[in-house]
């Protein structure tokens, strides 16, 4: 089915037309004007101005003018000027546009492209990237009611962080280079020595953490880290690594992740795949 | 970007050193480390073989010295780290290509990497 809906006025984001809360759309859709969807659309759409209504789902690849996602949205978007992810929006697929703003806590899971309007490529940007005038900054870590100086116990934590990565990467099979082992053996000697420090681990427990049976969650926390510590320096070191002991690794790896809410999956670590 | 070169500096040893370690593993290759700006400003124009410097620019020279470094060569990367919003503008405008917001963390300095030396699939060049 292909829809094709003409724009009746002009102006900015005055609403042309409308699919509301509960309309299940299936078919091709093209569009002038502006356009607000908010049930959901399965298809393709080309068009002007797209808003997706919070809730709005969209499973399609979308080629249009202008689109702002409040909901959210299944498939690659490319616009001619501009593409702005709200913090409620969430897109699993790879967006394209000259303009892009994508706001602090809405999800992005795939590739950004900034093309610039002559059609030559500008630049490939992560999430986070702030379009300013022509030129883009890239900009990472704490907000801005929320900055400030970096205590050991930000870095001893971020340093945790890092060497479940470094574990998950090895268990991927991911290579191992000179400077990269020497590199897992000083994060892991920093982490061992740090993590002795119990109140320091008590503040990384999330309250919703499982309980240990009956144990300590601190305490277990706090051995458990010390142990990944003397896993890395194993594996980084050229130790065995046999199927038992990677399983162990792996368990590790998610206990420690589950109590300090930290997913592994989260972190795009594929570049680590050449060393 | 293959080869890659990057220095890091900051005055704070606890967080340089971890900067310097992650950025290490990532790339597999030997990483700088400057205490402080003036340091690494002096390194580069004996040298000239930084790509990406990682600068913290909320202490004294730091600003300066990623100013002189977008004018002798505007190709080269330059991270800005800083605690306070004042220096992330001021960073901004004197052409830094990125900005990290203390505290930041391990995901952050990941994605560092991932926009300035492992562009679309390529990655780092073992020594």
């Amino acid at each position: 089915m292909i829809w094709s809906l003409r724009k009746r006025t002009r102006g900015k984001r005055e609403l042309d037309a409308f699919f509301g809360k509960g309309i299940h759309f299936e078919g091709d859709l093209t569009f002038e004007g502006t356009l607000r969807i908010d049930g959901f659309f399965e298809g393709e759409i080309e068009g002007g101005t797209l808003i997706v209504g919070v809730d709005g789902v969209i499973h399609s690849d979308i080629s249009v003018s202008d689109v702002v996602v409040y909901g959210e949205v299944r498939g690659n978007i490319r616009a001619d000027k501009r593409i702005d992810i709200d913090a409620l929006g969430k897109v699993y697929g790879n967006i394209e546009a000259p303009s892009i703003v994508i706001q602090d806590g809405a999800l992005l899971e795939g590739t950004c492209r900034m093309e610039a309007e002559s059609n030559t490529l500008a630049a490939v940007i992560p999430i986070d990237a702030v379009s300013q005038g022509e030129e883009t900054l890239l900009r990472r870590g704490a907000d801005l009611q929320d900055m400030r100086e970096m205590t050991e116990q930000d870095v001893l934590l971020a340093r945790v962080k890092l060497l479940i990565i470094m574990c998950a990467a090895y268990l991927k099979d991911y290579p191992l280079g000179e400077y990269r082992r020497d590199a897992i053996i000083e994060n892991a000697n920093h982490v061992a020595t740090g993590s002795e420090d119990v109140p320091v681990c008590r503040e990384w427990i999330q309250e919703d953490s499982n309980s240990t049976d009956g144990m300590d969650l601190t305490y277990v926390l706090r051995e458990r880290v010390r142990l990944l510590a003397l896993m890395a320096k194993g594996f980084a070191e050229g130790n065995p690594m046999g199927q038992f002991r990677r399983q162990a690794l792996e368990e590790n790896i998610d206990f420690i992740g589950g109590a300090i809410n930290f997913s592994k999956q989260a972190v795009d670590m594929r570049f680590l795949r050449v060393a | 970007m293959e080869n890659v070169k990057i220095a890091v500096v900051d005055g704070d040893a606890t967080v340089r050193a971890f900067v310097v370690n992650l950025l290490t593993y990532c790339v597999n290759r030997h990483v700088l480390s400057f205490e402080d700006a003036e340091s690494a400003w002096d390194h580069f124009q004996g040298h000239a073989d930084i790509d990406i410097f990682v600068l913290e620019v909320g202490n004294s020279g730091g600003l300066d010295v990623l100013e002189r470094i977008k004018e002798r060569d505007a190709g080269r990367i330059c991270v800005a780290m800083s605690s306070s919003s004042e220096d992330e503008q001021r960073a901004g405008k004197l052409g830094a290509d990125a900005f990290l917001a203390k505290p930041f963390g391990m995901d952050d300095l990941f994605a560092v990497v991932q926009s300035f030396v492992a562009e679309e699939g390529k990655s780092t060049t073992a020594v």
